[in-house]
Parts: structure tokens; sequence; C-alpha cells
């Protein structure tokens, strides 16, 4: 069970720099954290490893096995993703939401995935309360648990979060973070997120990258984080 | 034989300048109008009624026919202009029935059986009752249309209509007041729509609601995109094409019954293989080739950047006591702060620390709650962003926004155009004489010079940002404000774009950037000013900052490290 991009390289669009040549592995229950300054080319790579951008180069691969073009190999291997924005429809219910969610795992019967949305509403008593409201007319903080709980119908063992804190009050963004790091330790996922600065919430991580000029800048451990400048490195 | 080809002729000038016209609004404004046909038929009965009742002499009735319109366009478009594209659609489709119902209805208009016994017109004690002549006055009629349509986009207001189309607020930050042009695009073609009308009715003789329905409104649409959105000429020769083309069908034998319904089919068909193979229309929007205004160059001065006279005022920028919040969140908590000249100032903080907030308000995108903007002792806050270019404040958009149908040359025009001032700018020369001439020469130093005719769609993203830059040291604002300059740019790109802005420093200009990208920030900036959770947490050189805990633990959050 082991999730690894390995020489990743994808542009953004023509002529503006592309991400290159980022590697990472993740295991089940390891936190990744992946920093970088606005346009720096973290959604890019996030968005990369997804499926949403074909690489240029490189691979993304489960247990070595290479993932297809497309987020369609990444939903069956339990890959879940947590855009930083629009990732509820405004329109529809938050139960709605989640079976939209639910649903996106091919050949799941009806009883099979009813059970996982009350499993992950379980998580957010907030959202069980509102099962009837509009995605539009939730606060900041209740979208970006929704979004979250939606992630978590489809049960993934690998989770990528896109700044998880764009937009929120700080918190708000604690209650995100701490609530993260409960169902990492519970469910045993291994989580990717991307933030533009580092909270100490989230330096609790495994392993911290940072990306710069969409080239990786730096990998490695907390005490190695740390002795650096972040003036310079960030 | 002649008078039936006199009469299509008469016909194809009218549509002629009902499509040229719509083409002003539709194409080179983009307000989505579907009530042309009603400005047709306006002009069409104030114009026959002036002729029958007051013997309004011609051309004078077409001038009230005109006229008429043309006040109505402007009434209209007053309510129409903040509403987006779609709204537009279906408030001018609910006007077009509206006045459809008016002609009906209306005694003045004669009712359902509409107004009789329009004279044809008599010039200079000639009589042009015939059809032979009456189609030549119906060409030159229509020619004096076009030509004043064409001769309108040449002058500024065709570059300032278009790039009120493509990005509202981008020209703003050029100085272009967006209503200007949108409401002279309605009013101008409006009256246009009713000058033909007037002409129309002229014709034949006699009116009724039924030519200036919304059906009306789609015939002309289709000649429209036939021809080419936003091309006077291919708008009329799509209008020739679709009136001629039926008419001159008739002359082939035809065996079955159908053949009644063959105008449609050719419609459709021809409709279909425009949208398909050339979407534009036959003649599409054309953009001011480089090659105008080129004549007489001033003295070459060697290749430095072309710097012009910078204007007052001049002075320090200050900032008191901004607060600002939305919906309870409270984002700016009482900024004080002064941007002062010859120096390079970032604005930087966290996600969420409120700077693009502060930004946007010395910008003038955005009003603050409580406080003011005040330079060289003029009041900023509440002047539009228009009036604020003017003045000679620039600013960048983040993500490099540009005017997509433009090219380097028109941007680069529209830039020497912010300096003007006064109330003709939309009627003043759009390519003043020599100005080719010091565009190339600006752009030279940036190696754009030779990408005059590019467009800005096909220029590569770090192209944009060159071409921003070269923009602003061309037009030499006062002060500069860069929203995220360096943004998706790599190290090398990012080193250049701060040594250019290093380079816009003088004892003269005020420059402040909000940037999250740090190295550029230390290449660029002499100061940087941190803001976290809506206040100013640290003002220093970048030195400064970067021994500062306090500015650390704000802006990397980690406060219980020492």
């Amino acid at each position: 069970m082991t999730f690894t991009a390995s020489g990743v390289t994808a542009s953004y669009r023509r002529g503006q720099h592309v991400v290159t040549d980022v590697s990472l592995t993740v295991v089940p229950g390891e936190f990744a954290l992946i920093l970088g300054h606005n346009g720096a080319g973290k959604t890019t790579l996030l968005n990369a490893l997804y499926g949403t951008r074909r690489l240029d180069s490189g691979s993304v691969s489960i247990d070595g096995t290479v993932l297809a073009t497309g987020t369609g190999s990444r939903i069956q291997r339990g890959i879940a993703f947590v855009p930083s924005e629009g990732a509820v429809i405004p329109g529809l219910t938050v139960h709605e939401n989640l079976v939209v969610a639910a649903t996106a795992v091919p050949g799941r019967r009806r009883r099979e995935w009813q059970p996982l949305i009350t499993e992950a509403l379980a998580w957010f008593p907030d959202l069980e309360a509102k099962l009837d409201a509009r995605g539009r007319t939730l606060s900041g903080g209740q979208r970006r648990m929704l979004a979250i709980a939606m992630a978590l119908t489809q049960s993934p063992s690998y989770l990528l979060m896109d700044e998880p804190s764009l937009g929120l009050a700080p918190q708000i963004v604690d209650d995100v973070f701490s609530k993260l790091a409960e169902l990492r330790s519970t469910l045993g996922m291994a989580t990717i997120v991307v933030e533009q600065t580092a909270r100490p919430t989230l330096l609790a991580a495994d392993q911290i990258h940072v990306i710069r000029g969409g080239k990786q800048a730096f990998h490695g451990d907390r005490a190695a984080f740390d002795a650096h400048d972040l003036w310079e490195l960030l | 034989m002649i008078d039936y080809l006199a009469q299509i002729i008469s016909f194809a000038s009218v549509f002629a300048m009902l499509a040229a016209s719509y083409s002003l609004v539709m194409g080179t404004a983009g307000a989505f109008s579907s009530m042309q046909a009603a400005f047709f038929g306006i002009g069409a009965y104030a114009a026959s009624i002036s002729a029958i009742s007051f013997q309004t002499p011609f051309p004078f009735d077409l001038l009230i026919g005109g006229t008429t319109a043309a006040l109505i366009g402007t009434l209209v478009s007053l309510p129409l202009w903040r509403l987006p594209g779609e709204a537009v659609l279906v408030a001018t489709i609910a006007l077009q029935l509206v006045f459809s119902s008016v002609f009906v209805n209306a005694t003045v208009t004669g009712g359902r059986s509409g107004l009789y016994g329009i004279p044809r017109p008599q010039l200079f004690g000639m009589p042009f009752a015939t059809a032979l002549p009456f189609s030549i006055l119906a060409i030159a009629v229509a020619l004096v249309v076009i030509l004043l349509l064409h001769l309108y986009l040449r002058r500024s207001a065709g570059l300032s209509t278009r790039a009120v189309r493509d990005d509202s607020s981008l020209a703003q930050s050029f100085g272009i007041a967006p209503a200007a042009p949108r409401l002279a695009a309605w009013t101008l073609s409006a009256g246009f729509a009713g000058v033909a009308g007037g002409l129309y009715a002229r014709f034949v003789g006699y009116i009724d609601p039924g030519s200036f329905s919304l059906h009306q409104t789609l015939l002309i649409l289709t000649m429209l995109v036939i021809g080419g959105l936003g091309n006077v000429w291919g708008a009329a020769f799509g209008a020739v094409l679709l009136v001629a083309v039926p008419e001159l069908l008739s002359f082939v034998p035809s065996t079955s019954s159908a053949a009644d319904q063959l105008e449609p089919v050719i419609y459709s068909v021809v409709l279909l293989l425009v949208v398909m193979f050339r979407p534009q229309g036959i003649f599409p929007e054309r953009n001011v080739p480089s090659r105008r205004g080129r004549r007489p160059a001033p003295p070459a001065t060697g290749s430095a950047p072309v710097e012009r006279p910078i204007s007052a005022p001049s002075g320090t920028v200050v900032v008191s006591g901004i607060t600002k919040s939305f919906g309870g969140l409270s984002v700016l908590k009482g900024i004080d702060l002064e941007l002062r000249p010859n120096e390079v100032t970032a604005i930087l903080g966290p996600n969420g620390a409120g700077k693009t907030t502060l930004f946007n308000i010395i910008a003038g995108a955005e009003r603050p709650d409580a406080g003011t903007v005040e330079w060289g002792g003029q009041l900023l806050t509440g002047r539009p962003p228009h009036e604020l270019a003017r003045m000679g404040l620039a600013r960048s958009f983040q993500d490099a926004r540009m005017f997509p149908t433009f090219t380097v040359y028109e941007y680069m025009v529209v830039t020497a155009h912010t300096r003007r001032t006064g109330t003709m700018r939309l009627l003043s020369r759009m390519v003043p004489d020599g100005l080719t001439a010091e565009i190339t020469q600006a752009l030279e130093p940036y190696g754009l010079a030779d990408q005059l005719d590019t467009r800005l769609s096909d220029l590569s993203y770090g192209q944009h940002k060159t071409l921003i830059l070269a923009s602003l040291v061309y037009w030499g604002p006062t002060v500069v404000l860069f929203d995220e300059l360096a943004a998706g740019l790599d190290a090398k790109s990012a080193a250049d774009v701060a040594a250019h802005v290093r380079a816009l420093r003088s004892p003269e200009r005020v420059i402040c950037l909000v940037e999250h990208n740090l190295d550029f920030v230390w290449a660029a900036a002499d100061r940087v000013v941190l803001l976290g959770e809506g206040l100013i947490v640290a003002d220093g050189t970048p030195e400064q900052i970067r021994q500062d805990p306090a500015a650390f633990a704000t802006y990397f959050g980690k406060a219980e490290i020492p």
C-alpha cells in the first residue's frame, strides 16, 4: 500500500512554467505536507497527482502499478481529492452532495454506499443537522467539512487536499486540521495536504516538501525543515 | 427587369444599414441586444408620421426617425448596462415585444393596418419616385451611414468600446469610463437603425407592425453572424447576401410547390456553413494594423525605453484608518500606511490577512468602511478606477489579465490613450502621427517590437507579464500597484521581472506590490509591510523583517518555536 509519484512534470498553460520532476512516496497513516507560495505550482502538482491534469512525464503509481490517465483509475484505487474551493455543489443539499460523491465510485450498489454516507456523517455532527440545507447556504467552514465528508464516502486509502485553509477564519482552520488529524489516526489514511504557510498544526507532518518555481526545493522531516531559514526556503 | 433589380438593391441597402448598426452594439460593444427591429420600427414610424402629417422633406424625415430611435436607444441602454449578457438578451426581447405591441395598438401608428401613402422623396426638386433613381438614393444613404459607423470605430472609440467589452474592469485601469462607449454604441446603433427605418418607409410606401417584429431582429442577426460580428462592412455584406441570393433564386424555374420553402432552407444552410467553417463570420472583426500612423517618425533617440513625462500630482500616498469587513468578518482593522516615492513597498502576509482587500482599496476597486487614501493632497477614496488611472495611478491584475481580442499594438495604443482627458475622448484620433514609432521604440528593449500585430491570446504567459511592464514604463504613471506580478513565474523570469520593477523606481513614483513569491520580494522591494489578521504587524527593510520574530510568527504561524 504505497502511493508513489516519481518525476512528475506537468504544465499549467502554454509558456507558463511547469511542475518539474517532483517525487514523493506516502504509506497509509502517513501525512505529507506540500508547502509553496501562490503560483508556485502546488495546485498543478495536486491536479496531476489526482489525474485531472495530464502528466508531461513521470508517473503516479500504487504498489508499483502505474495509474492510467484520468481520475477514474484514482477513484478505483481509493484515492480521494478535496479541492480548496468549489468542492460542494451549491444547488444540491448536503445529502445530495454526499450521494454525488459516494456514487462516483463505479460499480457500487445503493446498499453499499448508503451506510458509507451515514459513517461519513458521523464524523461531522454539524452536517448531520443540516442534511437538507443546500450547499450554498453553508458557511465556509461547513462547506470545507462537507467536502471532506464527501471524500470519506469514497472510503479512501489516500486523501489529497488542496489548501484546506483557503478563505477560512483561523479558528476554523484549526478545527479543520484537528478533524483531519483525528480522521488520519482513526482511519489510517495516507494524507497529502498542500498549503501556503506552515501552521503549527501542520508541521506535525511526517514529511514536508517545499515547491518553489515548480521545483521541489526541499523535502525532509520536521527537524530538517526547522534547520532552514524559512524566509529563504518558501 | 431593371426595376426589379433596383428594388432588390434598395432592400439590400436598408438591411445593410440595419446589420451594420446592429454590429456596433452587438459585435463591437458586445451587448446581446435583440431589439434592433424595434429601433428600425421606431425610426420608420417617426419618419413616416413626420412625412405624412407635417410634409417633412427628405432627408429631414430620416433625421427625425434617426433621432427618435437614438433617444429611445439611449434611454433603453441606461438601465441595461449593469446587467450581465443573458439578462440583456432577455430584457431586450421583452422590450422588443413591448414596442411591437405599441406599434400594433397605438392610434398614431395606425394600429395593425399601419400607415399608408408615404410619398416617395424629392431632393432638390428631383423626384425619386421610380425604382431606379430610388435605388441610387438608397445606396447613397446606406454608404453614408456605414461610412459614419466605420469612421466612428476608427477613432479612439473603436478600441475603447472593444476594451470595455473584453474586460470592463481592466479597461477602467486604462482610464476608460465604461459607461461612455456603451452609451455611444447604443445611441448610434439605434439611431442608424432609425434612419434605415425612415428610408424603408419611403421605399415601400406603407408600413405595418409585421416588419418590425422579433422575427425581423432574428433575420438581421443572421445577416450579422454570416457577415461578421464587429465588422460593419462584413455585416453589410451579410445583409446584401441574404437579401440578394433568395431573390436571384426566384429566377430558377421551380416545378414543385416546395419552392416557397426554399428561402428558409437557404438561410439555414448558409448559416450552418458559416458557423461551422467560419465562426467569426465571412469578414471577422479586424485588429488595428500597426502600419497605421507610421508616417512621420520622430528622430530616433537610441533604444532606451521611452519614458513619458510625469505629470502632477506626485508625492506620498497616505492611507489612514482603513477598515473593511465583509458580512461580519472584519478583514482590515485600521490600517495606517504611507507609500513613499523612490521606494518599492511590498505588502506581505499570510492568506486571509487582508492584503488583496487593502490593495483593492488603494486601487479604487473597493470602498473602505472607514478611512481615506490620499495622494499629494488629493482624496482618492470614492473616485472610480478610471479616474484614478487618468490621474496617473496604474495597477496590474493577478494572472496577467488581458483584452483577449487585442494585439500587442492595440494594447499599447490604449495605454497611450490613458492620459487623455477632456469630454471628446471617444472621438479623438486613435493613432496620432508618430505613435507607432513611439510604441515600437518602447517595446524594443523588451523584445516585443516584432510582435506588434500578435494577438495577446497568442502570447506566452511570460510575454504577457513583460508587456504589462513595458506598457507601464511607456505610460509613466506616478503610482504603480502590482498584484501578484511574479505568481507563476520560474526563478529566472521572476528575477528579470524584479529588475524591471527596480528600473521603474524614481523620485516621482510610488511603487507598491502585493506578493507571495518571497524571492521576488527580496529582489524587488526596499521596504516590506507585513499584514496579519487585518493589522500591520511589521514594517521595515527586508533585512529587518527577516529578523523580526513577530513577522516570522505571523507569516509562518510558528509562534511556539523560538
